[in-house]
């Protein structure tokens, strides 16, 4: 899987949503996954993910949040990827 | 492939703008009643179309904008839910004023009903949802804790009307007046204003994140001297007021910390958005002096010196990323940005008239008027602009075909 980085965490709105919304265009099922990383929960997106066919799986490490979505179906191969890259 | 964002869980823009924008409405009537007001009954009446005109209706409104997005709890038919709310809200509103200013206290009744019917029905609604938000953050417990000081303020509130429209006013008055005021001001207002504050700061200002343990415990402290104050209102007035003191001095705490978190923002840039903020916390530090040499002005000072001027510096942020939000959902990148959507010179226009109006307030209240008028006036046509792109773009047929 391809990861796709973009890191907001000194952004003003609506600068951080425009770049994922941006750069979500360029996920592809099966194939990548969009890594954000940003000072806060970006719930404003994360709340309207589920209809588009998305999800996201969200990690705090000390002051930063990183924020990975995926087509709902990699979220197997993501989880893997996310435990692996963690140990 | 993904295309735009959906907005099945965004609330339609137009509930929270009904609100929001009626808001500075309020606030011009409420200048041009304040120019009028001679006995106590009619600046009571003066006093509340300040405190439920703008301020509950800009609350209100940014409530149902934020439980989907930051709590992630839907409320149920929001466009209804929002149309009876401010329907009775406003009716109530005229209806207690009229009362109060024209001294024809029998119109309480319907105004004090229809206030407690919004209020309860909109606070009682809003908690049922936000105990089943998935995660109790400190913004979401802020958020509770403000919706049942409503409940009371609002509760006593109608009770004391009722006792003018009976001409009885009983008793325990004075000390249900004190506690209306307290749970309206610092609960309602204050804890509202703290548990919003924490996702706000640090989104529109790019600043840290505030440690979560002190963010969760302000709030809990807060609501606690709140209960322990009004409860030793009924036997100690001593304690009563020490107890007072102590929660103001956790006001200052709370202005201290988040003047601290604006120092370390990453882009040092000045906009009319942070003047307010600034106004509004360095207003907190001089709350405990003001209270001991002349609790009137301290309440001038809590009302235009904090609570409305982060409302007013928020509405500057919120309506335009609104405005931009609903119009990029719709797959549209060629709009104004936010920045533009606000004339920030006349913004800040706008903020020197709120300030001469809040200095007059403090000094010379029949002046004070004129400039309130200006400042509400200015206001509302500042955010009508970013509200006329966003229907502007309505009408356009979207790219994405939505």
């Amino acid at each position: 899987m391809r990861e796709i980085v973009v890191d907001t965490s000194e952004l003003e709105p609506p600068a951080p949503m425009q770049m994922v919304l941006s750069e979500l265009q360029s996920v592809l099922p099966g194939e990548s996954y969009l890594h954000q990383i940003h000072r806060l929960e970006p719930t404003m997106v994360l709340s309207r993910l589920k209809p588009m066919g998305l999800e996201a799986i969200v990690k705090k490490e000390q002051d930063k949040y990183h924020i990975y979505y995926f087509y709902t179906q990699d979220r197997p191969k993501i989880e893997e990827l996310l435990d692996v890259q963690r140990a | 492939m993904f295309k735009g964002l959906s907005l099945d869980q965004a609330p339609p823009f137009e509930a929270p703008l009904l609100f929001l924008l009626t808001a500075p409405l309020w606030g011009i009537v409420g200048g041009a009643a304040l120019l009028f007001a001679q006995s106590q009954p009619q600046q009571i009446g003066a006093l509340h179309l300040f405190t439920l005109g703008f301020m509950a209706q800009v609350m209100i409104g940014s409530l149902q904008q934020m439980l989907p997005v930051v709590v992630g709890v839907r409320f149920p038919k929001p466009t209804l839910l929002s149309k009876l709310i401010f329907i009775s809200l406003t009716l109530g509103i005229a209806l207690f004023f009229i009362a109060f200013f024209g001294q024809n206290f029998s119109l309480l009744f319907g105004g004090a009903a229809l206030l407690l019917l919004a209020l309860w029905g909109f606070g009682a609604v809003t908690l049922w949802r936000l105990f089943q938000a998935p995660k109790a953050t400190p913004t979401v417990w802020a958020m509770r804790l403000s919706l049942f000081s409503l409940l009371i303020a609002a509760g006593l509130g109608a009770h004391m009307a009722v006792g003018f429209a009976k001409g009885s006013l009983g008793n325990s008055f004075d000390t249900f007046l004190l506690i209306h005021a307290l749970f309206a001001a610092f609960g309602w207002v204050g804890l509202l204003i703290v548990g919003v504050s924490y996702q706000v700061v640090p989104m529109f200002y790019v600043t840290p994140e505030p440690a979560e343990r002190f963010r969760k415990w302000l709030v809990w402290i807060v609501f606690g001297l709140l209960i322990a104050t009004a409860a030793a209102l009924f036997f100690s007035k001593k304690l009563a007021l020490a107890l007072f003191v102590t929660l103001l001095f956790g006001y200052l705490l709370y202005g201290a910390w988040t003047l601290q978190l604006l120092q370390k923002r990453k882009r040092k840039i000045w906009e009319v958005s942070l003047y307010y903020w600034y106004l509004g916390l360095v207003s907190l530090f001089f709350l405990p002096l003001v209270w001991f040499f002349d609790p009137k002005r301290f309440g001038i000072l809590f009302l235009f010196g904090f609570a409305i001027s982060i409302m007013i510096g928020m509405l500057y942020k919120i309506i335009p990323f609104l405005s931009w939000f609903h119009i990029s959902s719709r797959g549209f990148f060629d709009m104004p940005t936010m920045k533009e959507m606000i004339d920030e010179k006349m913004a800040l226009v706008q903020f020197g008239l709120h300030l001469t109006a809040l200095g007059a307030l403090l000094l010379w209240p029949k002046i004070a008027a004129l400039f309130l008028v200006l400042s509400f006036a200015l206001l509302l046509w500042l955010l009508i602009r970013p509200v006329r792109i966003y229907l502007e773009y309505k009408k356009k047929p979207s790219p994405f075909g939505i």
